[in-house]
């Protein structure tokens, strides 16, 4: 991809961002407005919810980052102890692909994936994320099912 | 263009401080403003719900927008731009509407809500854009 279209992406996927956050805010404000007093006016109030919303993606896409690391370093340590004749630069070239392979899975799968693989149960990630348990189980089913074809084609597996 | 260099050069006697000057101007500015307000308040049918008198709004918003430059950016300081005060005015405005629209939705006046939302969702895109420039550079 040339640097042009790449900076395209970038700023395409910016401003969907920025959309996607202002929505988020705009459904905030649109339950808590009539109920809520905002001395200084509307707008600044309107302000410091989008502002709290920002800082909540933010810390989000840092926690799911972190879960993503460890949960990569999780699989290939198990899939490096079945096959002993790993060697390190080969390790670390597997936690790429494996970090790659979680890229393919959607953001609810992904989610749930990595919460199973840090050893959650299924009753606990229900709980976490308040979706029903058989939504969990298919969406285990589908992300490992998505991995293991990945990381075949790739030849880890 | 006789009228431009007028202003020209009456800016330049105000930002040495002369204050004679500087009043000029910023009856010149309120001259100016006036129309742009008035025609920002009238875009909007379902204002006038919420504001009885347009002629008085349109001065006070005026007498506050012009308050709100010369603490912010006075002719004669560091700080002054056109374009600074420009803004100021049009915040100034935006939240005097927005704040007008909210009683009237809070009373279940669907079109204010839509307009309110309008109006808030623009407000929030603006900031959101500032911020990520400010953030990417």
């Amino acid at each position: 991809m040339d640097g042009k279209k790449k900076l395209e992406n970038i700023k395409m996927n910016m401003q969907r961002s920025n959309e996607d956050m202002v929505q988020q805010a705009l459904l905030i404000i649109y339950k808590k407005y009539k109920t809520a007093s905002f001395p200084k006016g509307i707008i600044p109030w309107a302000y410091r919810i989008l502002d709290n919303v920002v800082k909540n993606a933010y810390q989000k896409n840092k926690r799911q980052q972190h879960l993503l690391n460890d949960s990569a370093d999780k699989l290939a340590e198990l899939l490096s102890s079945r096959n002993m004749t790993d060697t390190p630069c080969e390790y670390h070239e597997m936690i790429d692909e494996i970090r790659n392979a979680f890229k393919h899975l959607n953001d609810r799968e992904r989610e749930i994936f990595l919460l199973k693989l840090q050893g959650y149960t299924g009753t606990e990630i229900q709980q976490k994320l308040g979706i029903k348990r058989n939504i969990i189980d298919i969406r285990i089913h589908r992300g490992s099912k998505k991995l293991k074809n990945i990381l075949l084609k790739r030849g880890i597996l | 263009m006789k009228e431009f260099t007028d202003t020209e050069k009456l800016i330049q006697k105000a930002r040495s401080g002369n204050n004679e000057a500087k009043n000029r101007f910023y009856d010149r500015l309120n001259e100016r403003f006036l129309p742009v307000i008035k025609c920002e308040l009238k875009r909007y049918a379902i204002l006038q719900k919420g504001i009885p008198d347009i002629e008085k709004t349109n001065v006070d918003i005026c007498c506050k927008a012009i308050d709100e430059i010369k603490k912010i950016c006075p002719i004669d300081g560091r700080n002054w731009s056109l374009k600074r005060a420009v803004h100021v005015l049009h915040n100034i405005t935006d939240d005097y509407i927005v704040n007008t629209l909210v009683p009237l939705a809070k009373n279940g006046d669907a079109e204010a809500e839509n307009l309110l939302f309008v109006l808030i969702r623009n407000k929030l895109l603006q900031w959101m854009e500032r911020k990520s420039w400010k953030t990417s550079k």
